[in-house]
């Protein structure tokens, strides 16, 4: 039996830059930052004042009083993304839908902020007992488990971590579920809220965090900037996308994975050289075929240099005409959902007909020398693109998205 | 000679590396005595606790010798360099 393609039909995301696709299609397109001084968690004790959060975020807004006792900060912004990308794709539920509908989430960290308030009261405050929905809050398939329960869904759903690749495994993973035919459709995407102090005091230590601002592949780059927030990609077989009648996105033509086996922190090329590889093969594209990649990009010194490395490697001639951008330069680094919001960023990308920038990008790196987009965007048409992710931990996945 | 802090900067690294103190010298690098970036963190951390200091992420990237952790140590517990009795 061949495979089956599988259809993106609707997209949702929630980040520092805007609060669903519209807001932030219109920040990507313009090049806007939602960085800026840290409001959620006290700053007067930290090296670094600046984050990617998202902005002016009550989730009353969003949920019933009872609900947000249940709901840890992750995973309300997962069910936000959830219910974008299910409107967005037009889907009338049924009960056989419902029955084979899966639910794959990436999420590194869970609900961190709800643990801090829970290891405060007993460890600092010298309370007796913690808030008894601190366990269901901070489980990292909060997310997962609220979208089924609020979309109903039976079939398979599961939480997988892999720090900031979390995203795009959890894409290869509901990709092949509907390949195989073990769903016929699936939420997947990803959800993060590392904003909270005990995380924050972490990330200061690891020092990798720009005092300033996310200048990915610029020379004057100091690190990364933290974000947070949420995509969700509602995936469906192609041949039942096309019979409802649905705007298809793109196809999710390929999943490439691999490991660096080399350290646990320090980035090599060669695992993400294997992974864009196995991506391209994947999706049987070609180098000269992908018009953009969403790079990992995170701004710090080693990831910039290394994925350049490995893009000229995978990509030879080819690499010095391809567009390449870091979102993270706009909506911050939101490690296990990262590459969910850069999804929504490269299908959007695709749709519109524009490329997004590197925004805050200063001056060209000999170290990094490819085409990235420097802060204005790029009309360009593409026919297919890749999007990064290269988790702490030496784990890769990539994914290739081609126009349908 | 060796001073105090020296001493205690030195018994800092033998201990995040796990290796004798007998093995490094103030010439030492940090790459001959096998430091990568995770045990380079974990040494500032150690640091910053013994000494009750604060040691900036631009500072931090350049050392690259034990004897440039002496001096920058020295400097941010003095707010000045003081020159070892011993220097020639």
């Amino acid at each position: 039996m061949p495979q089956r393609r599988v259809a993106v039909t609707g997209l949702g995301v929630i980040c520092a830059i805007g609060k669903n696709t519209a807001e932030v299609w219109e920040s990507l397109r313009n090049g806007r930052t939602g960085i800026g001084p840290l409001t959620i968690a006290d700053t007067a004790r930290l090296r670094f004042s600046n984050v990617a959060e998202v902005h002016d975020y009550d989730p009353k807004n969003h949920f019933t009083s009872s609900q947000v006792d249940h709901l840890d900060r992750f995973a309300q912004f997962a069910l936000i993304a959830a219910r974008e990308a299910a409107r967005d794709s037009g889907i009338v539920w049924n009960d056989d839908l419902r029955e084979r509908g899966a639910i794959v989430t990436g999420s590194g960290i869970g609900g961190q902020g709800t643990q801090d308030q829970g290891f405060l009261d007993v460890y600092a405050r010298g309370r007796e007992r913690v808030h008894p929905l601190t366990i269901p809050r901070t489980m990292a398939n909060a997310g997962a488990s609220h979208i089924s329960m609020e979309f109903g869904l039976t079939g398979p759903a599961f939480t997988l971590s892999t720090a900031c690749s979390s995203s795009n495994h959890a894409f290869g993973l509901a990709l092949q579920l509907i390949r195989s035919g073990g769903a016929e459709i699936a939420f997947a995407g990803g959800s993060e809220a590392p904003l909270s102090f005990g995380m924050l005091k972490a990330w200061e230590a690891m020092r990798v965090i720009a005092p300033d601002t996310c200048r990915p592949f610029s020379r004057d780059r100091r690190g990364m900037i933290l974000g947070e927030g949420a995509g969700m990609l509602m995936l469906e077989p192609l041949d039942a996308a096309r019979a409802r009648g649905a705007h298809i996105y793109a196809e999710l033509a390929g999943v490439g994975m691999s490991a660096d086996a080399h350290h646990i922190t320090q980035p090599a090329s060669a695992g993400p050289v294997r992974a864009m590889r196995e991506a391209l093969r994947d999706a049987g594209l070609q180098p000269e075929q992908i018009g953009y990649i969403n790079a990992h990009g995170t701004g710090t010194i080693g990831n910039d240099v290394t994925e350049t490395r490995a893009i000229r490697e995978v990509f030879g001639a080819a690499a010095e005409k391809l567009p390449i951008s870091s979102t993270k330069s706009m909506h911050g680094h939101a490690l296990g959902a990262a590459g969910a919001i850069e999804a929504v960023a490269s299908l959007l990308a695709m749709k519109h007909g524009v490329l997004p920038p590197t925004a805050n990008f200063n001056e060209r790196d000999p170290e990094c020398d490819l085409d990235f987009i420097p802060n204005t965007a790029r009309p360009a048409r593409v026919e297919a693109a890749l999007s990064n992710s290269f988790a702490f931990g030496g784990l890769n996945a990539v994914i290739a998205f081609r126009a349908v | 000679m060796s001073d105090a802090l020296e001493e205690k900067v030195i018994s800092t690294l033998a201990s995040v590396k796990h290796i004798p103190p007998e093995k490094i010298t103030i010439e030492s690098s940090l790459a001959e005595l096998g430091f990568d970036s995770l045990d380079t963190i974990t040494l500032l951390f150690e640091l910053e606790n013994s000494f009750q200091i604060s040691i900036p992420d631009d500072r931090a990237r350049s050392i690259r010798t034990v004897r440039e952790i002496v001096e920058g140590v020295r400097i941010l517990k003095n707010g000045r360099p003081i020159q070892p009795a011993s220097a020639d």
